[in-house]
């Protein structure tokens, strides 16, 4: 059981991710874009944030980059739909990012990777 | 001193000649004169001689001959007895008398030696008194022999005897006289004669020495022309000739003050400023000799220099004259383009209308214009097939050329081989492309993934939650299905569109054939059978296995759409070829010795020869909307290339299609593998 913010600018896949990881367990919150949720990780306690990495007004990096400065103890899994994206997955464990995944993923995927992050605290 | 003299009085040759034959003249008329003077004196005492002499010797001749006669006569008249007999003797006797005394009264006219004369009248007279008593006495013994009396009378016959004895002894004696006087006249004639013999003998002699003196003068004169005048004309005319056929150096034969000596003075003269001018133009020759010799060797270096550079610039330069034949080409036209003879012996219209040239249509005549305007031009653009096939392109530039008279006189102008920019070109365009593909397939695949992401797990969410017996529970697994094969290929066009460099391992080629197959086999439709000989024992490859399945899954489902509905059979081959009976279309040489050879082959429709040439381009294909991207071959070609080998296609129309891939062998481990994996392959 743990607080997640999902970042996420497609309403769909924002949605999608709530509920998988409410059926899994966890407290979800939603922020569409990087900079609504950058404010609510200042506003609120969370255990890990899971981010897409090509959002408008705010990219995932710079979110990421924010997220850590704030606490750096911050679990963040980075989610990309792949493309030119690739490489920047590479680059977003080297900011800090602890886990990566490339959509469209399953359930299980998620899963996984949600617990590995959370068991490493 | 003398010669000076000589030379003040007679101070050229022309007078000493002319002075010379004057004297020869004059000793001539003198000799004449006096031949003529002594003739006349000899002459005249000829004369002389003849009218005092000769009357009185002829006289005195004839005088002695009269008194002969009548000696002889007198006898006539004493031995006669016939009276008329007598009388004519005596008549006779008397004339001859009459003509002694005309005789010498002739004489005595002449007046010469008197006292001779004297006795010859004396001798005369007592001739004529004794013929006279004898006359008388003969006539007295006749009268006595007519009168038979003389014996009577003995002393009439003896005083005839006496007298007629008388008788002779005065003839004699006037004959004498007369001889005296001949022979007087005769030695007076002789003395005469011997004088002027004499004289002649003298002035003959004198005669001699003058006419030696003549010859002498005139030998003198010879000399003096052979040694002073014709030896010098002779040596000036040698002298002259050799100058005449070039020489300079002759010495000319100079001296003296006579018209030869300036003759010789002026030849002299005219030597040396020949020689001088010679001279000075030797020099000049010599300069100028070497100027040229610099220049030629400058030109000769400016030439191989020029030549060098023709032969070794990567543009080959043409020239065309003004009928617009080829008359020049660089040789690497040739090396390229073979040599046919008949570069040389075209116009160039003609060979631009040739059929291994292509052309824009409107570009050749704008050329054309060009050319026959004369007017320069720049980068026109034609190809050329090579005798071998492949096609080069060429980029023409020129300028006429005019001659000095501003004729025009031809072309010259530079060929550009831009076959290689073409292609670059065309890789560019490519890349350009396929950059344009990945950044849109990138895009597609992020929002194809964004799409399928909340149905991949909303999905999964209701499988979860529905019944096991549900039928929901069918269909939500064949949307999770679908989703992974849309992620399948977004993760394939993303695969394409990057076309980095394979992540490369040593792959077995049987493994990778056979797996892909299985792979193949159970999406392929049943109508297909699908016949496989695969060579267990072909190797490794060196590459990525995920690109290796792609592109045989291509040519599977290539094969696959060419046969269509019908039934059919695909055959893949797999083999293990030598680098000799590995064909395909490549640069260069093949650095592998043994080459895994896949052959997909089908009995479909084939493909025709006009598609042929662009079935590897991207985006290009013949199936229809929603069947096919364009992209499968293109794609297998980018990978088969990216692996250093090479893909081979041959088609019936109608019969079916083979593709053969060539992928080099790895032998020797994984050093042999990284060796050749630094090899860049070529793109064709």
């Amino acid at each position: 059981m743990a607080n997640v913010l999902v970042i996420e600018d497609d309403a769909a896949v924002r949605f999608s991710l709530q509920a998988a990881l409410q059926a899994m367990g966890h407290a979800v919150q939603t922020a569409a874009d990087g900079v609504d949720g950058v404010e609510k990780c200042l506003a609120g306690t969370f255990d890990l944030v899971i981010t897409d990495l090509v959002m408008p007004k705010k990219d995932g990096v710079e979110t990421i980059l924010e997220l850590k400065l704030i606490d750096p103890r911050l679990k963040i899994i980075a989610i990309s739909g792949g493309g030119r994206n690739l490489d920047i997955m590479e680059t977003t464990y080297k900011i800090g990012a602890d886990c990566a995944l490339t959509k469209p993923f399953s359930i299980n995927d998620l899963s996984d990777c949600v617990t590995r992050v959370l068991v490493d605290e | 001193m003398r010669r000076t003299l000589l030379r003040k009085v007679f101070p050229s040759i022309r007078h000493r000649l002319l002075t010379a034959l004057f004297l020869l003249a004059g000793f001539g008329v003198v000799s004449s004169l006096w031949n003529i003077a002594l003739m006349a004196q000899f002459e005249q005492r000829l004369v002389h001689l003849s009218g005092e002499s000769i009357p009185v010797l002829v006289a005195a001749y004839e005088a002695a001959r009269q008194g002969e006669a009548i000696s002889k006569g007198t006898s006539g008249v004493v031995l006669t007895h016939d009276k008329g007999a007598r009388e004519a003797f005596v008549a006779r006797i008397n004339d001859q008398f009459k003509g002694l005394d005309t005789q010498l009264a002739i004489l005595a006219d002449k007046d010469i030696e008197a006292e001779r004369l004297t006795n010859i009248q004396f001798n005369k007279k007592a001739l004529l008194e004794s013929f006279f008593s004898l006359t008388k006495a003969v006539e007295k013994l006749d009268e006595a022999v007519k009168l038979g009396i003389e014996a009577q009378h003995p002393e009439l016959a003896s005083e005839v005897d006496r007298l007629l004895l008388g008788h002779r002894y005065h003839a004699d004696r006037m004959t004498d006289a007369v001889a005296g006087l001949a022979n007087a006249r005769t030695g007076e004639i002789e003395q005469s004669v011997k004088g002027i013999m004499k004289r002649l003998e003298w002035d003959r002699r004198l005669l001699n020495a003058y006419t030696l003196g003549a010859i002498v003068l005139a030998i003198v004169v010879i000399v003096y022309l052979d040694n002073r005048v014709m030896s010098r004309v002779v040596g000036l005319q040698r002298a002259m000739r050799s100058v005449a056929s070039g020489g300079t150096r002759q010495k000319i034969p100079r001296g003296g003050d006579d018209e030869i000596a300036d003759m010789a003075d002026a030849l002299g003269t005219f030597v040396e400023k020949l020689a001088e001018r010679e001279e000075r133009l030797q020099d000049l020759v010599q300069e100028r000799s070497s100027a040229l010799a610099s220049a030629n060797v400058d030109l000769e270096i400016t030439d191989r220099r020029l030549r060098n550079l023709f032969e070794v610039a990567s543009d080959w330069f043409w020239e065309l004259n003004a009928d617009f034949k080829i008359t020049y080409m660089s040789p690497q036209f040739f090396e390229v383009f073979g040599n046919p003879p008949d570069v040389f012996n075209h116009t160039i219209f003609d060979r631009l209308m040739a059929d291994d040239v292509m052309c824009a249509a409107d570009e050749l005549q704008q050329h054309f214009l060009n050319l026959r305007e004369h007017r320069p031009f720049g980068r026109f653009e034609f190809s050329i097939r090579t005798p071998d096939g492949p096609v080069r392109y060429l980029q023409s530039s020129g300028i006429p050329v005019f001659d000095e008279k501003g004729n025009f006189s031809g072309f010259q102008g530079a060929l550009t081989d831009v076959t290689e920019e073409k292609q670059t070109e065309l890789e560019l365009r490519h890349a350009q492309k396929m950059q344009a593909l990945g950044n849109l397939a990138g895009g597609v695949a992020h929002s194809f993934n964004n799409i399928f992401q909340p149905i991949l797990i909303l999905s999964e969410l209701s499988l979860n939650e529905v019944a096991a017996d549900s039928p929901a529970c069918e269909r939500l697994q064949i949307a999770i299905d679908a989703c992974r094969r849309g992620k399948a290929l977004g993760d394939r066009i993303l695969l394409y569109s990057r076309q980095d460099e394979p992540e490369r391992c040593a792959v077995n080629a049987h493994s990778l054939v056979k797996g892909t197959l299985d792979l193949f086999r159970s999406s392929a439709p049943t109508s297909v059978r699908l016949d496989e000989d695969l060579d267990a024992q072909v190797g490794d490859v060196f590459g990525d296995s995920a690109q290796l399945e792609v592109l045989l899954l291509n040519l599977a489902s290539n094969a696959v759409d060419a046969i269509g509905e019908k039934a059919g059979e695909i055959k893949i081959r797999l083999s293990r070829e030598p680098r000799e009976r590995v064909e395909y279309n490549h640069d260069g040489e093949m650095v592998h010795e043994v080459y895994a050879k896949i052959s997909v082959s089908d009995n479909g429709c084939g493909i025709a020869p006009q598609v042929m040439e662009r079935i590897f381009d991207p985006f290009f294909t013949t199936k229809g909307l929603g069947k096919g991207t364009g992209l499968g071959l293109s794609m297998a070609s980018g990978i088969v290339t990216m692996h250093g080998g090479g893909i081979n296609v041959s088609s019936v129309l109608g019969q079916g299609t083979t593709f053969d891939v060539f992928l080099p062998i790895v032998e020797g481990g994984i050093q042999a593998a990284e060796d050749f994996s630094e090899t860049k392959p070529v793109r064709r």
